[in-house]
């Protein structure tokens, strides 16, 4: 997979075209939908997925990103991945992490790179607990489809001890993917989507 | 009202009308709204990014004005958490960053608007830092401050300046503009000075050749046209005096304050509003992307999405980490010259009025070379 665009030789990235392409193929893939769940199990190997998915768990992978990859070599990693899927790996979702000091945009251009490698992955999930609701957001405009993390049914308000909390509630994942222009579904248990009513 | 005909309009070079502004502000789809911000942001400033090396001073947050969107001020001092910093201990802030071998090249000073401080406080205080370090940019007060100064001290606000700026003072911070809807200012800072007191006071300072910045609070109840009648108001005053150098949006963190209960400012809505003020604010040269308040990563992003300014490496902020922000305390030289690297911009070091300091070479090395992939 090559986008053309954002190499390491290219100090200023088309980042609006990589985000155009990533997004327009969020929306074939999803049909202008985002999702958000309360609880979502990360595997964090290929051998931890292949056990859930083998006891029913649903597939979802988490995928590092640092700073010091270049553009081509996270192609190549996720174009082998691809393979992997395309021969038969049970993958439903990937969740791009950044690691170490791995800064805002280099973290949307990974996930872009995900939704544009990965079509045969449905979704392209966000870790609000890693990338925090403000950049989890922007990742929606990336390709991402999905929010996991600290997502609650009710939060106390953030004064005292509770500043600084950063779980979001139910209806503020949903308004968050409505801010991003996707509607918003509820991943419930077995796998059902509930629309989250505004 | 479409981005194609604004673009046009951008092209022609006619200022967008409120209309456009209403029209920006409503745009779904954010990447095109960024893609036409960052085109006139590259116009202004090619691909680079400045920044500065400064040092906060809150010299105290007693405040008379009890404003529901804060989380610095206290009302007494019995309440905890009251300081006021002698002039000593404010001196030693400058003087610890000097003799740590790091030192700044603007000191930006806000406080509450104390009632109990001799109006001979603020003047000691200026004078004191710039006997430290006469080379010194003293950015200081903001326009609430000096409206503040003006009615308890009985001083015309052109006294109170050229008293100030006789103590020291260069420039004005541009905060306590909010928004400057009655509505808002009613609900959200009812005892702050209004926003034609707000302007007056800049007015007055352009008019005595003194150069300040301006912002806008978002994301509290204001309503999009409320956003764009403030960005317009600010241009209208730009057109008259020419004295703005910077544009701040300031996005509101609702932790520890009156406000708790609404969600801060999502991300997508601090990139709209920094491409909708690029596009809005022609004549206002910067963009700041205030590190403080967007935090470092959206604060990144905004460079492509007409900021060209990412402040400075501040230390010790109070004012936005007591309302939740998680931004560090303060960034080396080093690390804002990566993260401008980083997003593939330039970095610039420049003086409180913009003139360069240090570029390419000159600056200091980071751990990112130059033209490495974000």
């Amino acid at each position: 997979m090559s986008t053309g665009v954002a190499t390491a030789a290219s100090p200023s990235p088309d980042l609006f075209a990589l985000g155009r392409a990533a997004q327009a193929a969020c929306w074939t893939a999803t049909g202008g939908r985002g999702f958000f769940a309360c609880n979502t199990f990360i595997a964090t190997s290929l051998p931890m997925l292949t056990e859930a998915t083998g006891r029913g768990l649903r597939g979802v992978l988490r995928l590092s990103v640092t700073a010091e990859e270049s553009a081509q070599q996270q192609e190549r990693r996720l174009d082998q991945l691809a393979e992997q899927v395309r021969e038969g790996l049970v993958l439903d979702g990937v969740v791009p992490t950044p690691e170490e000091e791995c800064l805002g945009l280099a973290t949307l251009l990974f996930v872009a790179r995900c939704r544009l490698a990965l079509t045969g992955v449905p979704h392209v999930l966000v870790d609000l607990d890693c990338l925090g609701p403000k950049l989890g957001q922007l990742a929606l405009g990336f390709g991402a489809d999905e929010l996991c993390g600290p997502i609650v049914e009710t939060r106390a308000l953030r004064l005292g001890d509770n500043a600084g909390n950063r779980a979001i509630t139910r209806a503020e994942a949903a308004q968050l993917l409505r801010g991003a222009g996707l509607r918003a579904f509820e991943r419930m248990a077995g796998g059902r989507l509930e629309e989250f009513a505004p | 009202m479409t981005l194609a005909s604004i673009s046009e309009k951008l092209s022609a070079g006619i200022p967008l009308s409120f209309d456009d502004g209403v029209a920006l502000f409503r745009e779904p789809d954010l990447l095109k709204l960024g893609g036409l911000a960052n085109q006139m942001r590259e116009q202004l400033h090619c691909d680079r990014t400045t920044f500065n090396r400064n040092l906060h001073i809150n010299p105290t947050n007693l405040c008379v004005a009890s404003c529901k969107l804060c989380s610095f001020s206290r009302r007494s001092p019995e309440q905890p958490g009251a300081y006021t910093l002698s002039l000593s201990q404010a001196w030693d802030k400058l003087r610890a960053r000097t003799d740590s071998g790091d030192p700044v090249t603007e000191v930006h000073v806000v406080g509450g608007l104390n009632a109990n401080l001799p109006f001979d406080y603020y003047v000691d205080l200026l004078e004191g830092l710039k006997r430290l370090q006469p080379a010194l940019h003293i950015k200081a007060f903001s326009a609430v401050e000096i409206f503040h100064f003006h009615k308890l001290y009985r001083l015309d606000v052109r006294e109170v300046l050229q008293r100030l700026l006789a103590a020291g003072l260069g420039s004005l911070p541009g905060g306590g503009a909010e928004i400057f809807a009655p509505r808002v200012r009613q609900r959200i800072c009812p005892n702050k000075c209004n926003a034609d007191e707000w302007l007056d006071v800049h007015r007055t300072a352009h008019q005595m050749g003194l150069r300040s910045n301006c912002t806008m609070l978002y994301g509290t109840i204001e309503t999009i046209e409320e956003r764009v009648d403030h960005l317009l108001r600010l241009r209208t005053l730009q057109d008259e005096t020419r004295g703005f150098q910077a544009f701040i949006p300031l996005a509101f963190h609702p932790d520890n304050n009156a406000l708790s209960h609404l969600p801060p400012p999502s991300a997508v809505d601090d990139l709209r509003v920094c491409a909708v003020s690029r596009l809005l604010l022609h004549n206002i040269p910067h963009i700041k992307a205030y590190w403080i308040s967007l935090g470092i990563k959206t604060a990144q992003t905004a460079q492509w999405f007409g900021a060209d300014d990412l402040d400075g490496t501040v230390q010790e902020e109070k004012i936005y980490h007591l309302a939740g922000s998680d931004a560090p305390q303060a960034l080396t030289p080093a690390e804002i010259i990566r993260l401008i690297r980083a997003a593939g911009r330039t970095p610039v070091e420049r003086d409180t009025l913009y003139n360069v300091v240090a570029q390419g070479e000159a600056l200091p090395a980071c751990a990112l070379p130059a033209g490495a992939r974000p």
